[in-house]
C-alpha cells in the first residue's frame, strides 16, 4: 500500500505546490528579477516594419539629400519639422525647410487608410492633403524666388528634392525579398545603402499620401510621383500642368509625374490625354531622370490619370 | 460537497466499494475533481484576461471565461474519464470479451423461453458475485499497445496546447505592472518621434472606452512584451504550467490507487452485469418470437397485380 499511496501523493503535493507558487506570484505582485524590460521598448520599435521612427538615426546623412527631423516640438499639438537637403541637376544645392501640423498627417494617414483602393485614391489624397502642404510650398516659392528660377529649372529644382531621397517600396502585402531584380529589407525608412527599405501592409494600395511622404520620407512610384504632382499643382506657377501617369513598363505597372509643358528638355516619353494634351513622362523614384527622358524601353498603355 | 460526482463518478457504485477504502477512494476522486476544477479556473482567468484585451469588457470576458473553462473541464473530464479502464487486471479478458463471461454462467444457445425475468437477475448476480471474487485488480507490467502510445500522445498534445495557450494568460497578470511600464516607454517613443499610428490606433484607448489591466489594445504585443522580458523564464514559467495541467492525467494512468481502486473494479464488474442480463433477456425474447413465428400458419394467397399509376 505505500508504493501504491506514493504516486497519488507525491503527484497531489507537486500539484499543490506550483499552484501556491502561481498563486503567490500572482497576487502578491512578486517580481522575482526574472523580467528584463529595459530595452524591451526600443527592440520592439527597431523591429517594427510599420513603424517611422528612427532610433538609430540612420537616415541618410552623407547623400546628397538629408532629412532631418527636429525632436525638439514633442507636444501633440505642434508640428513636424524637417529639413531636407539635395543637390538639383545643375549641381546646385537646395535646403528646404517646412513644418506640417500633426493633427493634418493624422487627418491625410486616415483619408488613405479610409480610401477604397483604385487610382480615384490619388485625387482623394491631394484635395485632401494639399491645404496642410501650404507652408511647404511656400518655402519651395521662397526658393523659386531667392535663387531666381525660371521655367524648366524651378521644376527640376521641386522634382529633383523627390527624386533625391531613397527609394522604398511602399505595397500593401507583406514585404518582398526581392522584387523586379531589386532587393528590400523590412525597414520602412529611406535607406542609403543596398538593400532599398520597404513599408509592407500600407492599406488599402501600397500608397502612402503627400503629407505622409513629406513627413517620412518614404515612397515608391506612386508615392513620390503623387507628392511632386500636388507640389507643382500647388506651386501653380502657370506655364506647365502636372498630373498623374499610369502605365506599363519593364518592371511591370507603373506611375510617373506627367507635365503639360512647352519646350521640355527631352521629348522621348510622353501621354496623350482625351484632349490632345501631351504630358511629358518624368521619374521621379530615382536622381538624375529629367522631364521627357527615356528611362523605359517597354512603354504600354500609359494614361493621363487628372487629380 | 461530493466533489468526485463533479466528473461523472458513480455514487450507487462507489457506496458499494469496501466501507474501510470508501473512505480514502472518495478523497482520491474528489482531489483529482479539484484539481481539474482548478485546471479549468486557470483557463477562466486567463480567458477573462485575453478577452479583456480586446474588447475591454468585463461582461463579455466574463462570458467568454466561463464558457471557455466549461469547454476544458469537459475536454479534460473526457480524456480523465475514458482512461479509467481495467487495462492489465484480471478482469481486462472478461471486460474486452463479454461473450467470455457469458459462457461461464449460461449454455450458450439453450432454451431460456420458460426461465423468468427473476431467476434472469439471479444468474446475473451469481455470476457477478463469482467474478468479484475470481478479479483480483492487481495489475502487472501491461504491455503498450500502439493505440494506447497514439491516443495517449493525442491526450497529451490536446492538453500541453491548452496548458501553454492558458498559462500565457497568467503570466501576462503576474508580469503586468513590467508589461505596462514597457507599454508606456513605447508609447513615449512614439510620441517623440511622431508616431501617430501606433499611439491611436494600439496604446490610446478608443473614445468613450478605458484599458483594463494592460494599457494596449494589442493582445500581440503584450504578449510580444512578455516574451521578450522573460526570455528564457518564459519556457520555464509554460514548464510549471504545463506540469500542472498534465498531473491529474499522469495520476490517473499511473496511480495504483486510482487504476487499481475498489471503485474501478465495481465499475467494470457493473458494466458487465448490465450486458449480461441484457444479453439474457435478449435471447430469451428472441426464442419466444421464433417459436411465436414457427407455430403460426402461414397461408400464401395471388393478389391482383396493380398497375403503376406513376
Amino acid at each position: 500500500m505505500g508504493k501504491k499511496n506514493n504516486y497519488f501523493s507525491i503527484g497531489s503535493k507537486l500539484f499543490w505546490g506550483l499552484i501556491l507558487l502561481v498563486t503567490v506570484f500572482a497576487l502578491l505582485k512578486l517580481n522575482p528579477g526574472i523580467f528584463n524590460g529595459e530595452n524591451t521598448a526600443r527592440d520592439i520599435i527597431v523591429e517594427d516594419s510599420l513603424s517611422k521612427v528612427n532610433w538609430e538615426e540612420e537616415i541618410v546623412k552623407e547623400d546628397s539629400s538629408e532629412i532631418k527631423k527636429d525632436t525638439s516640438l514633442k507636444n501633440n499639438d505642434d508640428f513636424y519639422v524637417r529639413t531636407w537637403r539635395w543637390e538639383s541637376y545643375d549641381g546646385k544645392n537646395y535646403t528646404l525647410n517646412f513644418k506640417i501640423k500633426r493633427s493634418d498627417y493624422s487627418k491625410s494617414s486616415s483619408c488613405r487608410e479610409s480610401s477604397s483602393a483604385g487610382v480615384e485614391i490619388w485625387s482623394k489624397m491631394y484635395n485632401n492633403d494639399k491645404s496642410g502642404l501650404k507652408q511647404m510650398v511656400n518655402e519651395y516659392k521662397n526658393i523659386i524666388i531667392k535663387n531666381n528660377l525660371n521655367g524648366i529649372e524651378a521644376l527640376n529644382m521641386v522634382v529633383s528634392s523627390v527624386q533625391s531621397i531613397p527609394y522604398v517600396l511602399i505595397t500593401p502585402e507583406d514585404c518582398p525579398d526581392n522584387a523586379f531584380g531589386v532587393r528590400f529589407t523590412n525597414d520602412c525608412r529611406p535607406r542609403k545603402n543596398q538593400p532599398d527599405g520597404c513599408c509592407g501592409f500600407v492599406l488599402p494600395w501600397g500608397v502612402y499620401s503627400p503629407i505622409e511622404y513629406a513627413v517620412n520620407g518614404s515612397g515608391d512610384c506612386d508615392t513620390k510621383s503623387l507628392f511632386a504632382c500636388t507640389i507643382l499643382k500647388e506651386l501653380n506657377l502657370g506655364f506647365y500642368e502636372a498630373e498623374m501617369l499610369i502605365g506599363e513598363v519593364d518592371a511591370g505597372t507603373h506611375a510617373m509625374l506627367g507635365v503639360n509643358i512647352l519646350n521640355p528638355p527631352y521629348t522621348n516619353r510622353y501621354v496623350t490625354d482625351i484632349t490632345r494634351n501631351k504630358f511629358y513622362a518624368w521619374e521621379a523614384t530615382s536622381p538624375g531622370n529629367e522631364l521627357g527622358q527615356h528611362v523605359w524601353n517597354t512603354w504600354n498603355n500609359w494614361v493621363v490619370v487628372h487629380l | 460537497m461530493s466533489w468526485h460526482l463533479q466528473i461523472g463518478v458513480d455514487r450507487d457504485l462507489l457506496k458499494k466499494v469496501d466501507p474501510k477504502l470508501n473512505e480514502r477512494q472518495t478523497f482520491i476522486l474528489s482531489s483529482l475533481t479539484i484539481m481539474l476544477l482548478i485546471v479549468s479556473l486557470i483557463c477562466f482567468f486567463s480567458s477573462i484576461l485575453y478577452t479583456l484585451i480586446v474588447f475591454h469588457n468585463w461582461w463579455i470576458a466574463i462570458g467568454v471565461g466561463f464558457f471557455l473553462a466549461l469547454v476544458v473541464f469537459n475536454l479534460y473530464r473526457l480524456f480523465v474519464m475514458t482512461a479509467l479502464d481495467v487495462s492489465g487486471s484480471s478482469l481486462e479478458e472478461f471486460y474486452v470479451d463479454h461473450e467470455k463471461h457469458y459462457a461461464e454462467h449460461h449454455e450458450i444457445g439453450s432454451d431460456m423461453t420458460n426461465v423468468s425475468d427473476e431467476k434472469i437477475q439471479e444468474i446475473v448476480a451469481i455470476s457477478k458475485e463469482k467474478l468479484r471474487e475470481k478479479s483480483q485488480m492487481d495489475i502487472g507490467r501491461k504491455q503498450l499497445k500502439f493505440s494506447d502510445v497514439l491516443t495517449m500522445t493525442l491526450r497529451i498534445v490536446i492538453l500541453s496546447i491548452i496548458a501553454i495557450v492558458f498559462a500565457t494568460g497568467i503570466e501576462l497578470f503576474i508580469f503586468k505592472n513590467q508589461i505596462n511600464d514597457v507599454l508606456e516607454q513605447l508609447k513615449n517613443q512614439y510620441i517623440s518621434h511622431g508616431e501617430t499610428w501606433m499611439v491611436e490606433n494600439i496604446l490610446t484607448p478608443g473614445p468613450n472606452d478605458q484599458f483594463y489591466i494592460f494599457n494596449a489594445n494589442s493582445l500581440l504585443l503584450a504578449i510580444d512584451i512578455l516574451e521578450r522580458g522573460l526570455g528564457y523564464w518564459k519556457v520555464v514559467m509554460d514548464i510549471i504550467f504545463l506540469i500542472i495541467f498534465l498531473i491529474p492525467l499522469a495520476l490517473v494512468f499511473k496511480s495504483k490507487e486510482i487504476k487499481q481502486s475498489e471503485y474501478m473494479r465495481e465499475l467494470a464488474l457493473s458494466e458487465i452485469t448490465i450486458t449480461f442480463y441484457h444479453y439474457l433477456h435478449t435471447q430469451k425474447l428472441c426464442q419466444k418470437i421464433i417459436q411465436e413465428v414457427k407455430n403460426k400458419e402461414i397461408k400464401f394467397t395471388k393478389t391482383k397485380k396493380l398497375k403503376a399509376s406513376i
